[in-house]
């Protein structure tokens, strides 16, 4: 964690950085780190004093809320903290896909550049198909229909006819139409029980022969088998993925091995302002928890009622 | 005899072939062996057209046709002369070279290549990924042309940065768009820029436009993003200050020489973005380009004015009637 995000912090408590699971036990806050599994056990281990599970990010599939709540434990995360960057590196992956920069690049490096190969795609005019339209969904909409004047049609588990939408976005009548209809498909979907596996072959093979999937969201909402069988066939013209399942990939996933794929190892969120705005959020969560106040987007509210603010 | 249309490229698309059939022999793959005696020549990046290319085909020529918008590789004056005429397709490539510039603008900030280049085996550490965020971000404008405009719309409409534009055609009291304000200080682009962004076409004028002294005016850690022509920036300074670290990276399509030479330093640094000139090169702009090529020659080959005729005092002295 970075030593300027905890200046915050300074004075309040004492601070276990980096070090193995060893210092845990008799912790009050925990903040997650990349790859952490917090269930029952993990819980256990740093004891009864813990009060606060915090994430820096939005995901909270890693961690086990109902075995927080039944031991009074409030979870935090920071769901708008990696939205802009997350956004950014989505449109970022669907225009390297579709322009043709990464194998342009790894090209000219060998010094074997291949012109018929790297004809790409014009986008304006194209329908972008944004599956979920949360924070960062919303945001790749936004920037895809009002900058590149591309068509979005939404889909998403809380839009209604009635929902008010951008210029230039669209409510997909199903989930079946965003796969039909889009050039472009991406995924914005928390990972949940109901959207493990939502994107099944039988999504994929909708798609129009040609176009492009994105995801930055979670490796597991797309059965990755069947996309890399649509890529291989050629059904797909490509991919943009910062997410695998299991994530990080293996060295042998072939996804990592094809040359119209363009795959970042889940750092949608890694920009200075996206750290800055987690780990200030993190902090923030903190001295309110130990100030006894309510803090910032609990995931957890039914624990708060039993709750008694205790400085 | 049909009048012959010498294509200087290997393999052109299907756009070119379907209106010219029946009009004229079309004869591709760039073998200057068949130049003499064309009537038309279509000149792709590679192929040079001066006074002795031009001599070269013969006085049959009439016209020298291009399917991208740069004229840097045709001696317009030469081909005045010789009552030849020059012709370009500027609106084809515009809309695929503005997404493709801010497709290098956002590779580099979001570090696509290294995450890419980590994930299929290469040892690049985490910390190398921190990439920056460009909402709010000021992006510098050199040329507003067609494709100068479109990247600022694509850019302050879409992604939310702040864009200042320099571009001494443009009267910049001008409204611009939300988000778009106009400088009449070309240093201004280089020294509030967190990411600079070239498009001016290449002509005496712009040659070298971009040197150190510009580069060491931007800030620290910003970005430089080339998609217009190699030579409007001085490549070796560019070089230097991406080598000392003044620059963050670079994202570039373009480059002097061109192709690059296989030991550019450029090549080497895992902060730059490269493409091999292929901005323009999608269905879409690959289909314009050529489709405008193929109407504008069959416009010559019935003795009408081309529609984007570069050099208009070559047409008074014209005779319509063609050779159809």
């Amino acid at each position: 964690m970075p030593q300027e995000f905890l200046a915050p912090l300074s004075g309040l408590v004492e601070i276990v950085n980096g070090d193995g699971p060893h210092k845990l036990a008799g912790s009050t806050v925990a903040i997650r780190s990349p790859g952490l599994v917090i269930d029952a056990d993990f819980m256990d281990s740093v004891g009864p004093r813990l009060r606060l599970l915090a994430m820096p990010g939005t995901g909270l599939d890693h961690i086990d809320i109902p075995a927080a709540s039944e031991r009074g434990i409030l979870v935090c995360n920071n769901p708008d903290a990696p939205c802009e960057s997350t956004a950014e590196h989505t449109v970022g992956l669907l225009l390297a896909v579709a322009k043709g920069i990464v194998s342009g690049d790894r090209q000219l490096q060998a010094g074997a550049v291949d012109r018929a190969s790297l004809v790409g795609s014009e986008l304006r005019g194209r329908t972008l198909g944004v599956v979920g339209y949360g924070r960062i969904g919303r945001r790749v909409a936004e920037i895809c229909s009002l900058g590149l004047k591309m068509k979005a049609l939404v889909h998403g588990p809380r839009l209604h006819a009635g929902t008010p939408l951008a210029e230039g976005v669209t409510l997909a009548p199903s989930l079946d139409a965003v796969f039909e209809q889009a050039d472009v498909v991406t995924l914005h979907t928390p990972l949940t029980a109901e959207t493990w596996h939502l994107v099944q072959e039988r999504h994929l093979r909708l798609m129009k022969r040609g176009s492009y999937l994105i995801n930055t969201s979670r490796g597991a909402v797309v059965d990755e088998d069947a996309l890399i069988r649509v890529l291989q066939e050629g059904h797909l013209a490509g991919a943009g993925l910062d997410v695998f399942d299991p994530d990080p990939p293996a060295g042998d996933n072939p996804l990592l091995h094809m040359p119209n794929v363009v795959a970042t190892p889940h750092i949608a969120p890694f920009t200075e302002e996206s750290f800055r705005a987690m780990w200030s959020g993190v902090a923030l969560q903190i001295r309110q928890v130990l100030r006894g106040e309510r803090p910032d987007n609990l995931a957890n509210p039914e624990v708060w009622p039993g709750r008694q603010g205790q400085g | 005899m049909k009048p012959r249309v010498w294509i200087g490229v290997k393999s052109p698309p299907a756009e070119i072939a379907g209106p010219l059939s029946g009009l004229a022999e079309v004869v591709t793959g760039g073998d200057q062996g068949n130049l003499p005696g064309s009537t038309v020549a279509v000149c792709g990046g590679a192929n040079a057209a001066d006074g002795a290319f031009m001599d070269l085909v013969g006085p049959q020529l009439q016209l020298l046709a291009m399917p991208g918008i740069g004229l840097n590789h045709i001696d317009l004056a030469a081909a005045s002369k010789r009552g030849i005429l020059v012709c370009n397709n500027p609106d084809a490539p515009t809309e695929s070279t503005a997404e493709h510039t801010v497709a290098l603008l956002l590779a580099v900030a979001k570090r696509v290549m290294v995450g890419d280049m980590q994930l299929r085996g290469a040892d690049i550490p985490r910390a190398r990924m921190t990439g920056t965020e460009v909402l709010g971000r000021t992006l510098g404008v050199l040329g507003y042309g067609r494709i100068g405009r479109r990247v600022s719309e694509i850019c302050a409409l879409g992604l939310g940065m702040t864009v200042l534009v320099y571009d001494p055609f443009i009267d910049p009291g001008q409204p611009g768009a939300p988000g778009i304000s106009f400088t009449e200080d070309m240093d201004a682009v280089f020294a509030r820029g967190d990411f600079v962004t070239l498009h001016t076409p290449l002509t005496t004028e712009t040659r070298h436009l971009v040197g150190e002294r510009q580069l060491r005016l931007m800030k620290r850690g910003s970005y430089l993003i080339n998609a217009s022509r190699g030579p409007v920036l001085d490549e070796a300074a560019l070089i230097r200050v991406l080598q000392d670290g003044h620059l963050a990276g670079a994202g570039l399509d373009v480059f002097d020489p061109e192709p690059p030479e296989p030991d550019s330093p450029l090549l080497k640094m895992s902060n730059v973005v490269l493409t091999p000139h292929i901005a323009s090169r999608t269905d879409a702009g690959v289909r314009a380009m050529w489709g405008g090529v193929a109407h504008q020659i069959g416009q010559v080959l019935r003795g009408e004015r081309p529609t984007h005729l570069a050099n208009p005092e070559a047409w008074p002295g014209r005779v319509g009637g063609g050779q159809g």
